[in-house]
């Protein structure tokens, strides 16, 4: 199910704990301002579609931003189907996996978590 | 129109001859029949590697590779060569399968920049086999290939066209295929001729072909088998990350999990035998004859088969059902690429 905030429906949401450790990452790559979390897909991976996540100051005109937790999330338009209602975690600890995709479109996912089919 | 296999000339002048030809000179096929792609955009081969087993992403103008496109359970969709062209990437697909291979990258360009046309109708492809194979294009051509790794290529003028050569595997004959224009077709090929390659027609092609046990599409090649099962591991990256069925095919490596295997057959003399035969072990079906076909020069009967992993070794004898007869010696377990990344 698509979440939504004040009505408006978030391609992806990320958890507090998320938001978190993308801060942390941008600030040691000297990113304080602006600091957001692109989200696309690409074809490959065991399944067929994999996740790529980059941790940005550079907005993309035509993706869909939503800011949550003091990150803007950046959607990348052709990648929205496959993504819309995705909750973006973090997995921490020691057998933690990172960050970590919700994805309820997902059919099938390999063994890492990383790759998907629809 | 694509030419169809089907429609090449059964004999130019006498298996025997063209036979001899490939195996001990040098043949000329037209095997306009393959299918050709053209890949533009900046994300081809980043995405192929994505896709595909084999590790394509770093290949520069003027190499190439094999690789097999594969489902997510680890079948073969198809076996395809990737050779980068500097300004596109060529890729050669099985014939037919272009409709296929096109569909399956569509599928998975998302974000990618990528586009794929169908050239086959635009372009024609000989093969020229044969041990003086490379010595007869370079006489051709006045361009020396010198040590050309696999699927590796290069632009040579022959009669007055521009022609690629590309060195695609056909077992342990050494193979060059040409690609070109489709006007150049027949300037090319007379040209050719006129050097003095000899034409080779179906019958003799389709023996060499099972002699020297290269598998085909829709025969050895399909989405019944994955690719250890075909002898196909020269075209499998281990190392180079996830692709669609990589998780399948490294597991069935790793526990050794392959339950069948693509192997070469010998038939004893006199034996009746068609594609698709049962084979048995020991009163037990242990596969079925995939192709078979008489080798000119009077070796007899060759073939491949599938065979059951515990029977699949050089030396064992397999019987056929009634109502065919005879006997069927595996030879070799063939592996079109060599045996992998040790």
């Amino acid at each position: 199910m698509a979440i939504t905030i004040d009505g408006v429906e978030l391609g992806v949401s990320i958890s507090e704990l998320a938001a978190t450790k993308i801060k942390y990452f941008a600030a040691k790559d000297g990113m304080t301002d602006n600091v957001g979390v692109r989200v696309a897909v690409k074809g490959g991976g065991c399944s067929g579609l994999t996740y790529d996540l980059q941790i940005t100051d550079k907005e993309v005109e035509s993706d869909k931003i939503v800011e949550q937790h003091g990150v803007k999330v950046m959607v990348d338009k052709k990648s929205y189907i496959y993504l819309v209602g995705t909750e973006l975690e973090f997995s921490d600890g020691l057998n933690g996996k990172g960050f970590v995709f919700s994805n309820p479109n997902a059919k099938k996912s390999c063994g890492c978590g990383t790759s998907f089919s629809v | 129109m694509v030419l169809q296999r089907s429609a090449l000339p059964t004999v130019y002048s006498t298996s025997e001859e063209e036979y001899l030809a490939l195996t001990t000179a040098s043949g000329l096929h037209n095997a306009s029949y393959m299918g050709r792609l053209k890949a533009t955009g900046d994300d081809g081969l980043d995405l192929l590697n994505r896709l595909s087993t084999n590790k394509v992403i770093d290949l520069t103008a003027g190499q190439g590779a094999p690789t097999i496109l594969t489902t997510d359970r680890g079948r073969i969709l198809d076996l395809i060569g990737v050779v980068n062209a500097d300004e596109y990437i060529l890729l050669i697909t099985s014939p037919g399968a272009q409709q296929q291979v096109i569909d399956f990258l569509d599928k998975y360009t998302i974000m990618e920049d990528l586009t794929v046309e169908d050239i086959t109708e635009e372009s024609s492809m000989f093969s020229v086999l044969g041990p003086n194979s490379q010595a007869a294009i370079e006489s051709a051509s006045g361009k020396t290939l010198g040590a050309l790794p696999t699927y590796h290529s290069l632009t040579v003028e022959i009669g007055g066209h521009e022609v690629r050569i590309v060195h695609r595997p056909f077992g342990d004959l050494p193979s060059y295929d040409m690609l070109m224009d489709s006007d150049a077709t027949t300037g090319v090929w007379d040209y050719l001729t006129a050097s003095g390659i000899t034409p080779v027609g179906e019958e003799a092609f389709e023996a060499a072909r099972l002699n020297y046990s290269v598998p085909e599409y829709g025969r050895e090649i399909s989405e019944a088998y994955n690719p250890l099962e075909a002898g196909l591991i020269g075209s499998i990256d281990f190392a180079k990350g996830c692709y669609i069925g990589q998780e399948v095919i490294a597991r069935l490596d790793t526990y050794q999990k392959i339950q069948k295997h693509l192997v070469r057959l010998e038939f004893s003399e006199g034996a009746a035998v068609a594609e698709g035969d049962v084979l048995t072990d020991a009163g037990q079906e242990v596969g079925k004859v995939t192709s078979v076909t008489n080798i000119p020069t009077g070796l007899g009967l060759v073939g491949m088969a599938y065979i059951r992993k515990a029977s699949a070794s050089p030396g064992k004898v397999l019987e056929l059902v009634a109502p065919s007869s005879g006997q069927a010696e595996i030879t070799a377990l063939p592996q079109l690429f060599g045996p992998g990344q040790e």
